[in-house]
């Protein structure tokens, strides 16, 4: 199977988001339909792209970047049949694929899900202390002030988190919304870092293990 | 961004129906539109996410929404790994700002297993810090010189005054100028170059009061009686960071005045 927006379908890179040069023709062509200006396509794509993770996870579709790949995939192989009729927001269509794959994988349900069996390509859960050890070095690498910041946010629960967040932002002299973004992106690349870390973790062990085979 | 900012509760309640599987089709159908659609809206999406990510964790979901979203989000190892490293998160915040969790308690299920360790026994532990407090509270009181300052020595607190059992008592008598009070720095505040402490009366009006002594396990401050009337009070620490603001030290120094 030839993943039609990557250089080529690879099992191995299954729901690891990396981003592969595309070949020209059946990708260029879903731009152009996404947008006849080539930047605002790109954009459009990355939404397309980011939302249909969400729908799948969202949904209990595991390994939602393969899946979504696979979406995208299916779009550009009908693009030649649609492109000249379609009428609307690719977006649309786009969605109502995401459907059918989450409903075939409802059916499957049978859906290798993370309880039960594991998707081919996805490592096993790692262990806690991984994500123990991997917090703390990713929070080590924060500016003291940020450090601070993320463990502060995330201290109280209930109505005295509000409280909390309330008196966060009056301290910092900002909206309540705008403490929730500063939170949100900080967390984000917290978590970001913290699979990296994780990842690394996993590939050493087996690195070691292999060594000691 | 600046939909992030922007969010409405509406919008909010409706990300999190979705979440836990209980919105109807069309507004199903409506919301993963905008998802593909919207950046602003992904964002604040993946806000409602976190959120509901950390309710889970700290089991404050109901039960029909903790279902719904154990059924759909949490099958999925993308959702399984935000738990842990929200679980993470959590504990760190509460250990290292002085608020104890117990640790998980094994147990077959995943999902339980995750939700033990987010068992805070804050107020068993805000308990005997309270009675310790009052002990030594009690014992400067009984032996404290006349007309001298009353003394009160207190630990911090993260429990709010609700949670937290009943705070050090303090009684002005006639002719006393005011409470000497020895406030135990928390140990992960210790070693700041300074600190700064505020008074926060019932009414939630706020004082600065100046330093009197400190050393590297206490600071010792004076409060003068005109400042007292019966009532229950809370004092907040700051200490200084490198980058030469103060930051909050998480929790309170509760007391009352009879």
């Amino acid at each position: 199977m030839q993943r039609l927006h990557n250089t080529s379908f690879d099992p191995q890179n299954r729901g690891t988001g990396k981003k592969l040069t595309p070949p020209k023709e059946p990708f260029d062509e879903l731009l152009q339909w996404l947008d006849p200006d080539r930047e605002k396509a790109g954009q459009r794509y990355e939404v397309i792209r980011a939302g249909l993770i969400r729908i799948f996870v969202s949904k209990g579709v595991s390994d939602a970047e393969y899946y979504t790949d696979e979406a995208i995939d299916r779009v550009i192989k009908r693009l030649p049949e649609i492109q000249a009729g379609y009428v609307g927001d690719p977006a649309r269509y786009f969605h109502g694929v995401a459907r059918n794959i989450v409903m075939e994988a409802g059916r499957r349900r049978e859906v290798p899900t993370a309880t039960e069996v594991l998707p081919q390509g996805l490592q096993p859960e790692p262990p806690r202390s991984d994500t123990s050890e991997c917090l703390t070095k990713c929070l080590q690498e924060l500016p003291p002030d940020k450090q601070e910041f993320i463990l502060d946010y995330h201290l109280y629960q209930g109505h005295d988190k509000v409280v909390h967040h309330r008196e966060m932002a009056n301290e910092l002299s900002i909206s309540e919304g705008a403490l929730r973004t500063r939170a949100h992106h900080l967390r984000v690349n917290l978590e970001k870092c913290v699979l990296r870390c994780i990842d690394h973790h996993g590939k050493n062990k087996n690195t070691l293990q292999s060594h000691s085979n | 961004m600046g939909g992030v900012a922007t969010i409405t509760k509406d919008l909010e309640n409706e990300i999190r129906r979705y979440l836990f599987g209980q919105l109807p089709e069309a507004d199903e159908e409506r919301l993963e539109l905008r998802l593909l659609s919207d950046p602003a809206f992904v964002e604040e999406f993946d806000t409602v996410v976190d959120e509901v990510t950390d309710q889970y964790v700290r089991k404050e979901l109901e039960t029909g929404e903790q279902k719904g979203f154990e059924k759909s989000y949490l099958t999925t190892a993308e959702g399984q790994q935000k738990v842990r490293f929200t679980s993470e998160l959590l504990e760190r915040a509460a250990a290292e700002r002085g608020a104890p969790v117990v640790k998980p308690i094994p147990h077959p299920g995943f999902f339980e297993r995750l939700g033990a360790f987010w068992q805070v026994q804050s107020l068993r532990l805000a308990a005997i810090a309270a009675a310790v407090t009052m002990i030594a509270g009690g014992g400067y009181l009984a032996l404290r010189p006349a007309m001298n300052y009353a003394p009160l020595a207190l630990s911090i607190s993260t429990a709010t005054r609700a949670q937290g059992s009943a705070p050090a008592k303090v009684k002005l008598e006639s002719g006393v100028p005011g409470v000497e009070v020895n406030l135990a720095i928390p140990e992960q505040a210790k070693g700041a170059k300074d600190y700064r402490v505020k008074l926060v009366s019932g009414d939630e009006s706020e004082q600065d009061l100046p330093i009197e002594k400190r050393d590297d396990q206490t600071v010792t401050i004076k409060i003068p009686a005109s400042s007292l009337s019966p009532g229950q009070y809370a004092i907040k620490m700051f200490r200084l960071t490198p980058d030469g603001s103060f930051t909050r030290i998480q929790g309170s120094y509760f007391f009352n005045v009879e």
